[in-house]
């Protein structure tokens, strides 16, 4: 039987493809033989797996890698050893300087860009919120920087983070290996071990963003917001969140990848990938959206950080860094605007 | 890995597909040679070809008598009017008085040649929405009912029974929290009233109709809310008000019986189909309380994730009511199994 013939044919700037099924296949093979031994010629033209990309950029993920061997146990003391026993256990997915010289085998290293995202150097005396935590680096470096005090968001079951209804059933039908392969199934794990290593105060809180609230978190000077908004549905819900347990006169510092191929529109383009990609990405947006969206939940005079362009182990992705500002600050009678009001997700 | 501007062609039974580095054909598209020779030659071209093949296939739709272009399937008989009954004429004006209180939305056919006038008139353009003629049995869902026009029309088609879910008033709808002051302010004066009842009551009563009005946020539907599973789920004019429309989706497909029919009708933009991805452009409600455009592809995939298959696109038309012209396509999902 003849199946379905495909063709795709690069000319200069232009693609061409070409589809037809069955009888007409055949019929146009007859005919455009001469034509297509000569595109055979020219196979080499033909753009490679450029299918079902969808114009999609590679975007962090989590779908972790297994943690390879370190390049050594540290400082090599019997101490590092210990503490190697335990970091080898965690998949992780920050890589985190740790005493005794041991460096987590992490599936992103934000170390080389920590002094780019227009993070305060002094935060002496601040509350300080890392969204979505997962093992801590933000929350360490907050730390580090002196906050008063610093606190990280995550949650702790799988089945929290926001992937579609299905999917959430095929988890749970596929059980623990899939969560395994996924990377998801220790939430929680590599923050634990860090945080024991490096003595740490930061405060772990199990709360999805979309049920955060001042009354379950109070309000914070310092909210840094990075590389989650892009695996949630629905980014607004949370940004509103955020404005609501942001202090008056405090700040947010939303870090979120961007597709650099929406940008020439001039338009707030998102494109919805709907974790069709198996990272858990429901949206790639174009930095005017997410900037759109900031303004939206009631941050005043956002600004870009920065722009970065960054590397995780599943390929290379562009970033931006908006700083957004919370309600001016004003006496203590102020009421703080809607803070109290009903969410959108029950 | 670009994103590409494509452009499909069917020629000859050949899917042809024109495709090019997005960025690239927007710069040439604004290129002089292309302005003066390229597209007046291309639209010489698709001209001759639409006459050859005989005539226009453009309609006329009785929105606002708009121009669609690619509604070919649109049908457009007007519903017979209703036989007036000898000596009514005391009814009719007694049912003046009371429509005449109430800010319509639908456009509805009443008793006593009594026909109120909405903001929107879907009179007679129920198959071009997908919904089948003969509904005899089926349980179905109208999301979004407001005045009930659709709902009663499922039951006009012999629906078992037709629940039309609503929120109690505009304050529920999906405003952005900052902003809901403002836009609560601006529906009252845009309408005069909070409420979104008044007008199914009122009809529901005139005309005798069995239709359920249940309050449901559709963030919060569950099979639970609503008394158990449908056989026809419809939703118009909704979409493009939320901000999150795949929880939407999804909730829907949770009240789906196993070999129902999904009705999707929104606003969308077409434009954002030449591109070979799914785009949505992000709107904050700006205007109209609407938080997105997006474009068929988008659509798609969000039924497509929600776990609709198969899915097919069943018309799109130009369209315009009293707010301006827009775009409207209509998805049916199946749920298989």
């Amino acid at each position: 039987m003849t199946g379905k013939i495909e063709r795709r044919v690069r000319l200069g700037a232009l693609e061409v493809r070409l589809a037809a099924d069955g009888a007409r296949a055949e019929r146009l093979r007859a005919l455009a033989m001469p034509a297509l031994g000569f595109l055979r010629l020219r196979r080499h033209n033909r753009v490679p797996g450029s299918a079902s990309q969808n114009g999609a950029v590679a975007s962090p993920g989590l779908r972790l890698p297994p943690a390879e061997p370190s390049s050594g146990y540290g400082d090599g003391g019997p101490k590092a050893a210990a503490l190697w026993q335990e970091v080898a256990r965690v998949r992780w997915y920050h890589t985190i300087n740790l005493p005794h010289g041991i460096v987590t085998p992490g599936f992103v290293d934000r170390r080389p860009v920590v002094h780019r995202y227009g993070l305060p150097t002094d935060l002496g005396g601040k509350r300080c919120l890392d969204v979505g935590t997962w093992d801590g680096f933000w929350a360490f470096e907050l730390e580090r920087r002196g906050a008063a005090e610093v606190v990280g968001l995550d949650v702790d079951s799988p089945f929290d983070l926001d992937f579609p209804r299905l999917e959430k059933i095929r988890l749970k039908q596929q059980g623990p290996d899939r969560l395994r392969t996924a990377g998801i199934d220790t939430i929680g794990a590599g923050f634990s071990v860090a945080h024991a290593a490096l003595r740490s105060s930061v405060k772990r809180v199990v709360c999805p963003i979309y049920e955060a609230s001042a009354e379950r978190l109070g309000q914070f000077d310092l909210i840094l917001c990075s590389e989650v908004l892009e695996h949630l549905r629905d980014p607004q819900t949370a940004l509103e969140n955020l404005f609501s347990i942001t202090r008056p006169g405090g700040q947010v510092l939303i870090a979120e990848p961007y597709n650099p191929e929406l940008e020439w529109f001039g338009r707030n383009m998102s494109l919805f990938v709907g974790t069709t990609n198996n990272i858990g990405v429901w949206w790639e947006h174009s930095s005017r959206t997410l900037k759109k969206m900031m303004q939206v939940a009631g941050y005043v005079n956002v600004e870009e950080a920065a722009r970065l362009d960054m590397d995780n182990k599943l390929g290379h992705f562009s970033k931006i860094v908006f700083r957004g500002h919370g309600p001016p600050s004003e006496p203590a009678s102020h009421k703080l605007p809607d803070a109290n009001e009903e969410q959108v997700h029950s | 890995m670009a994103l590409m501007r494509a452009k499909k062609i069917h020629v000859l039974g050949v899917d042809l597909t024109l495709a090019m580095d997005a960025r690239r054909a927007e710069s040439l598209a604004r290129s002089p040679l292309w302005q003066r020779v390229g597209k007046p030659s291309l639209q010489l071209l698709r001209r001759a070809a639409r006459a050859r093949r005989g005539g226009t296939n453009a309609v006329t739709n009785s929105y606002t008598g708009a121009r669609g272009v690619d509604a070919v399937t649109l049908s457009l008989t007007p519903q017979a009017p209703r036989v007036r009954m000898a000596g009514d004429e005391a009814q009719a004006s007694a049912l003046r008085e009371r429509v005449k209180r109430i800010a319509w939305y639908h456009t509805i056919d009443l008793p006593h040649g009594v026909t109120v006038q909405g903001v929107v008139d879907y009179r007679g353009q129920g198959d071009w929405h997908g919904l089948p003629p003969n509904l005899a049995g089926k349980r179905c869902l109208d999301v979004g009912t407001f005045d009930g026009f659709w709902a009663f029309e499922m039951e006009n088609r012999g629906a078992a029974e037709v629940v039309g879910l609503d929120i109690e008033s505009l304050a529920d709808m999906d405003f952005p929290r900052r902003k809901r002051a403002a836009l609560v302010e601006e529906a009252m004066q845009l309408r005069g009233t909070m409420d979104v009842g008044q007008g199914f009551n009122l009809a529901r009563e005139i005309l005798g109709s069995n239709v359920q009005r249940s309050l449901c946020n559709v963030y919060d539907l569950a099979p639970e809310k609503v008394g158990g599973l449908f056989d026809v789920v419809f939703i118009s004019d909704v979409l493009v008000h939320l901000r999150d429309p795949q929880t939407a989706i999804e909730n829907i497909f949770s009240v789906m019986n196993p070999g129902g029919v999904f009705l999707l009708t929104t606003a969308f933009d077409p434009s954002l189909d030449a591109f070979d991805a799914p785009l949505s452009e992000y709107h904050g409600t700006d205007y109209s309380w609407v938080w997105w455009s997006h474009s068929s592809k988008s659509l798609r995939r969000m039924l497509e994730v929600a776990g609709f298959n198969p899915i097919e696109e069943l018309n799109r038309i130009r369209a315009a009511n009293p707010l301006g012209e827009f775009h409207k396509i209509v998805l049916r999902g199946g749920v298989t199994g």
